[in-house]
């Protein structure tokens, strides 16, 4: 087990570090550089670019830049952001949080939706319930986040006004209700694509276990349908589904970043989006780093967990 | 990006850790016992009993007939622009309305369909072509070749893409063969591994053994005896992968950083509603909802093709 | 000395000084010369010319002419039951008693990157940073200089040394007493290298700073510089910062200070900034002048317009303003919402098509073609709703050398498609015009045939240039020229490898300038401020692959526009090069912006102008 997470995670090593240094290439091709902008100050003169530059390091030649970049990287410094004069390390934590608390908030209502729909779905398969949650989910799939997204901010926040239409906080703080309220309708918009494929999934194995020796023998017990759902039947669905929310992680970003911008949640994709602006390049190098890290994770995370639980599946 | 569908899908085919065939390998042998009706004929039956599959592939139909023959269908041309008459409501000339430049809606969905539809189909082809090529490179060389070409396709799977490919768009600019050509360069390694571990199994059987000791070149054993065995698999994967790209192109253009603005797309047109979207919610209502259909329609089709080729399935999004 | 508060009784029976320098300055702040009385005077007075800019610069009222009115308290109208915007007079003054404290919540559209008034680069900083900080001077809504931190200055005689005298008692938000040597760390800090602020201009003429006393600072500068109290006195990024923050060395000066502490004199302190949500400022109870009425104001980061609306709807935030003003485009239905005044002022940043002259471009009948099928009037009335100007040239109306006599071409296709046969040019089988390029002579069209295909730019993300751009690729398709649309963001515009430096391609792109206090252009016109490359600076870029076909003209027009300092004769002048750019079209002019900051009805104090930002007057606001 031991040797099988360290494997793992020497594994995911020079991942990372491909990444790094593609993410690098990436912002040396790209045209244009972060002194443009500064160039095109009409008040900027000459002297002043140069001093600039320098202290950005952007003179240094290239391999240098790329070998200080590494580095740092394994030092867990990221660099200085170009336009806010500070670590990007510091930068991204400030926002980082907020990402988190809010994919979180969707992967919470996605499991419990997708478990509620899944096994009530499952228990009657083709019956009515189980069309209704099938058509709703075909759609869930196929919305555009951002489209559902600005339709839940125009119905609730816009026209009936009952939650707040963006941002993370009042003005004024506010607490943990406060809070919830302005959470709500980013977290459900970053929910509604997971609810619906999860569902599906929760309700295809469920309907598989029910079919098993030992639901049957539970029933012929005399075990009430509810602990038999409960107790046998959840546990078993729970395994494939936990793979699968691993594996969702990418979704999951891009979910957050769609759902930052439609409802101005201060987390990374605004940073990202800012940083893109002002052609900040360390924020934007971090960003996919720090991206790439999230989605290596989530997959290493299903993998162990998919072994913890079905005993079948061995640590080579 | 996006609602990942494509990716979904994919991720519960390739579930098992193990490389185990998926469920095409199982398909072979009932063939061999059901003489009269060739495969293709069983899996065409079973699609058009499937009553979504129908209506999805009705409707998908509809959208791209009304997609290739927009210019004698709608009403008004795609960029006739009327400044007396911005952001109309519905009315029996504008039966959607007009939008901020006083173009017809109506008429713009139509034409918007055309570059929606061509960039999924276009991105979803590129991406069929990668996966297949990797995939069977890798699947069939084994050893060091699929050592290295996993390991990349390990690393494009752990990019973000979405921030990938906003970097690349905002930096190199945007038009419509750089959104197909991005999306299809950024989507294809589940199908690359999923006909990586087809080719894996079905390597090992007599008829390519027998195949190879007889000479016949690599080119022509994974052409003739490989890739019609992952053919079902592949055409699957496409259709819903089509989907995945016109979701993603949507979300592109609603950033701002894909297709062109003056180019209606569905999603370009929902990147352009936004500012009225509280004044005219119609603009934002009608391209989202047409997007919404378009890409359930599709996976209605892709889901019923699976289930078609694969009897065993329990279909809609179950793989195991 | 020169005070800078106006007092026309200050004078008794001698009347005012009009000898020196500085007695011209103080007789013009205090308005009892006229603007070209002070040129005449100088003139007989054989003042150097340059020193005569400064001495303007000093009163800078150049873009409005006489001293505004502005100064008396102007009743804001009910215009608002009418559904209109109201031009910005005064301060706004709604009826009611003013309230004590009171906290307001602005909406903007951009975080700050940093609130580091030597190194940000974003105007959305600048909002906040003013009124956090002062510098030795401010400019009002009028654009008038009034006096902060520096009580009055003097020029000397020959123009190069500065002497302010520095108000006392001021106190940093630290405690620490302001002082001379604070203004000496402040330059020495905006010239460090290895600190590289963003902006110091007019910083760099100095030599040297001497304090002979705890309230005098005497400026010594290499050569004579026109904008120099402009700059160093009144710039937004001049201000100045206590010393012992910089004392903590350059790195942490520049790593901490601005955002884990921000540390002025000015009316409100820094409370907090919670990251991507909102920067929070409080009321500076030991501030040097009256103290603010509110308590605090928070500035919340809205990045969508619409969002902005939505919110100033509910009720989330009390005001858009500053950077987070609304566009033409967004006006009405911000006029749609009940319980806010939408205020209106102009801008002084003009939208135009900037042509690159290569091939037809090059010829100006080309390019007047293109002028008449660009539907100007529509996309000012119709598109933009009537809420821009249009613009026929390049300087501001309402200034003193805007040119009225000039009249913008009509939208007349005809009149183009003629324009463009009359040159010899023909279409073909699509209707697209094709002909001999120029190759030297842009008059002569005697190269290979090529069609008439523009590639038209503009600004990623920029909603309402999009749509322009599209109302013009339609208009000129009608025409006949062959239009494709590329939109950018302006880092790539403006980068080495954009759109301006491929020879092989005619190209429009639609940008702003914004002009600066006097109408002086050469730096859009010039043959010296065609960049040298394309990483160089100087905003001339049209003409880099060959000169405009009147350059020896716009040459002479635009240089002796800063040399003579008559004013009848520089407004004339002037006249000239509008007359000249509108009949050669150079670029294609399209309209002068607004700003349309929304507020609650019931703010008080609040004085937006294009010459200062948000919270320069922050301590004046209050609720009723």
């Amino acid at each position: 087990m031991i040797r099988f997470v360290v494997r793992r995670v020497l594994e995911a090593i020079p991942l990372l570090l491909g990444i790094a240094v593609l993410s690098f290439i990436f912002m040396q091709l790209a045209p244009g550089g972060p002194d443009t902008l500064f160039a095109k100050n009409g008040r900027m003169t000459p002297e002043q670019l140069a001093n600039i530059r320098r202290s950005m390091g952007l003179d240094r030649p290239m391999h240098e830049q790329l070998i200080a970049w590494l580095l740092n990287i394994l030092r867990g410094d990221l660099g200085l952001s170009y336009s806010q004069f500070r670590p990007v390390s510091t930068v991204i934590w400030e926002v980082f949080p907020n990402t988190v608390l809010l994919m979180a908030a969707g992967l919470l209502i996605s499991l419990v939706c997708a478990l509620v729909f899944g096994i009530l779905a499952a228990r009657r398969p083709y019956g009515f319930f189980d069309n209704i949650t099938s058509f709703v989910s075909y759609f869930g799939l196929a919305m555009p986040v951002f489209w559902f997204g600005l339709m839940l901010q125009l119905l609730f926040a816009v026209r009936l006004g009952w939650l707040p239409s963006a941002g993370m906080h009042s003005p004024e703080g506010g607490g943990f209700l406060d809070l919830l309220r302005h959470l709500a309708l980013p977290a459900f918009t970053i929910a509604i694509g997971s609810i619906a494929g999860w569902s599906r999934y929760v309700r295809s194995s469920t309907v598989e276990q029910l079919e098993q020796d030992y639901v049957r023998s539970a029933r012929s017990k005399g075990l009430s349908e509810r602990r038999v759902m409960m107790g046998h039947v959840l546990r078993n669905s729970l395994i494939p589904l936990v793979t699968v929310v691993g594996i969702d992680v990418p979704l999951y970003l891009t979910g957050a970043v769609l759902t930052e911008t439609v409802f101005s949640w201060p987390g990374m994709g605004r940073l990202f989006f800012d940083a893109l602006t002002v052609r900040d390049y360390p924020i934007l190098m971090g960003t996919l780093v720090l991206g790439a890290l999230l989605i290596i994770l989530g997959n290493l995370v299903a993998d162990l967990i998919y072994g913890l639980l079905d005993p079948r599946i061995g640590y080579a | 990006m996006s609602a990942d569908v494509s990716v979904r899908t994919a991720a519960t085919e390739v579930r098992d850790p193990s490389p185990a065939p998926s469920s095409l390998a199982g398909l072979v042998p009932d063939l061999t016992s059901r003489p009269v009706r060739s495969p293709w004929q069983i899996a065409f039956g079973r699609f058009r009993r499937s009553k979504l599959a129908m209506l999805g592939l009705v409707i998908f139909v509809l959208f791209v007939f009304l997609a290739v023959f927009a210019a004698q269908i709608a009403p008004y041309a795609e960029n006739e622009i009327d400044l007396f008459n911005i952001t109309a409501q519905p009315s029996p000339e504008h039966v959607l309305g007009t939008d901020e430049l006083g173009r017809d809606e109506l008429s713009r969905l139509f034409y918007g369909g055309r570059i929606s539809l061509s960039v999924g189909i276009g991105a979803a082809l590129i991406s069929t072509l990668l996966g297949i090529v990797v995939g069977a490179i890798a699947g069939f060389y084994g050893g060091l070749v699929d050592t290295v070409l996993m390991r990349f396709v390990d690393l494009m799977l752990a990019f973000p893409a979405i921030f990938l490919l906003l970097i690349l768009f905002a930096m190199y600019g945007s038009s419509v063969t750089s959104v197909v050509l991005f999306l299809g360069v950024f989507s294809w390694m589940w199908l690359a591994r999923v006909v990586r571990g087809e080719f894996m199994s079905l390597k090992q059987r007599d008829f390519v053994e027998a195949a190879r000791s007889i000479g016949v070149p690599d080119v022509a054993i994974i052409r003739r005896h490989l890739l019609p065995n992952v053919l079902a698999a592949i055409i699957v994967a496409t259709t819903l992968n089509i989907a995945y790209s016109m979701l993603s192109e949507a979300t592109l253009s609603f950033l701002g950083f894909g297709v062109p603005p003056e180019t209606p797309t569905w999603g370009n047109m929902l990147n352009t509603a936004r500012p009225y979207y509280v004044t005219v919610p119609l603009l934002a209502i009608a391209p989202g909802l047409t997007l919404t259909i378009a890409v359930l329609a599709i996976n209605f089709v892709g889901d019923g093709l699976r289930d078609a080729f694969d009897p065993r399935g329990r279909g809609r999004g179950e793989g195991k | 000395m020169v005070d800078l508060n106006p007092r026309p009784d200050r004078y008794g029976e001698n009347g005012p000084d009009l000898d020196s320098v500085n007695g011209l300055i103080q007789a013009r702040i205090d308005g009892v010369i006229s603007r070209r009385q002070l040129m005449r005077r100088a003139a007989a007075l054989a003042i150097a010319a340059p020193v005569v800019n400064v001495m303007l610069h000093a009163t800078s009222d150049m873009a409005y002419g006489a001293p505004s009115q502005g100064r008396e308290r102007a009743l804001l109208q009910a215009m608002q039951a009418a559904g209109t915007s109201v031009p910005v007079e005064g301060p706004t003054a709604p009826e009611g008693e003013p309230k004590a404290g009171g906290a307001i919540i602005a909406g903007t559209t951009e975080e700050p990157d940093t609130l580091h008034p030597y190194l940000s680069q974003l105007v959305t900083a600048y909002d906040i940073t003013t009124g956090i900080f002062d510098g030795l001077l401010r400019y009002d809504s009028t654009q008038q200089l009034i006096p902060s931190l520096a009580e009055s200055f003097e020029i000397s005689d020959d123009g190069l040394t500065y002497t302010f005298t520095l108000r006392q008692g001021v106190k940093f938000h630290n405690g620490d007493a302001f002082g001379p040597q604070d203004v000496v760390n402040s330059w020495k800090m905006l010239m460090d290298k290895d600190f590289a602020a963003i902006a110091n201009l007019g910083w760099d003429q100095i030599t040297d700073i001497k304090t002979p006393d705890d309230k005098t600072v005497v400026m010594e500068t290499k050569e004579v510089y026109a904008p120099f109290i402009s700059y160093v006195g009144g710039d937004n990024s001049s201000v100045i910062c206590p010393s012992s923050e910089m004392a903590k060395g350059v790195q942490v000066f520049k790593t901490e200070f601005g955002r884990q502490r921000v540390i002025g004199t000015g009316p409100v302190k820094f409370k907090e900034w919670v990251p991507k949500q909102q920067i929070v400022v409080e009321k500076n109870a030991d501030y040097w002048g009256t103290p603010a009425h509110l308590d605090s104001v928070t500035i919340r980061v809205i990045p969508d317009d619409s969002t902005q609306l939505v919110q100033l709807r509910t009720g989330e935030i009390q005001m858009a303003g500053g950077a987070g003003a609304m566009g033409a485009l967004r006006v009405d239905e911000a006029l749609g919402i009940d319980g806010v005044t939408v205020l209106e002022h102009p801008s002084p940043g003009w939208s135009h098509l900037d042509l690159k002259h290569v091939f037809f471009l090059r010829h100006p009948d080309v390019r007047r073609a293109l002028d008449l099928a660009t539907p100007t009037q529509d996309i000012v009335d119709k598109l933009l709703k009537g809420r821009v100007v249009r613009s026929m040239a390049d300087q501001q109306p309402g200034t003193w050398a805007y040119d009225d006599t000039l009249e913008g071409r009509p939208f007349d296709i005809e009149q183009g498609k003629q324009l463009l046969a009359g040159i010899g040019m023909t279409q073909d089988a699509d209707g697209i015009w094709e002909g001999k390029a120029p190759v030297d002579d842009p008059m002569v069209l005697d190269g290979p045939v090529k069609k008439l295909e523009i590639e038209l730019w503009g600004v990623a993300g920029d909603a309402t240039q999009q749509q322009i751009l599209q109302v013009i690729a339609q208009a000129w398709g009608q025409l006949g020229v062959k239009t494709t649309t590329n939109f950018q963001d302006v880092s790539t515009l403006w980068g080495p490898e954009s759109y301006q430096w491929q020879p092989d391609t005619m190209t429009a792109c639609l940008y702003s300038w914004f002009n600066g206090n006097d109408p002086d252009d050469m730096y859009y016109w010039h043959s010296s401020q065609i960049p040298a490359d394309p990483t160089g600076t100087g905003g001339n870029a049209p003409a880099y692959f060959y000169h405009y076909n009147f350059q020896e003209e716009i040459d002479k027009l635009t240089s002796d526009g800063v040399k003579v300092t008559d004013p009848e004769q520089r407004k004339e002048i002037y006249a000239q090069i509008q007359e000249l750019l509108h009949d050669q079209v150079p670029v294609i002019f399209l309209y002068w912006g607004k700003a349309f900051p929304v507020i609650r009805t019931n703010i008080g104090g609040f004085w937006p102008s294009a010459f200062n930002r948000l919270l320069w007057n922050v301590q004046d606001w209050y609720l009723v």
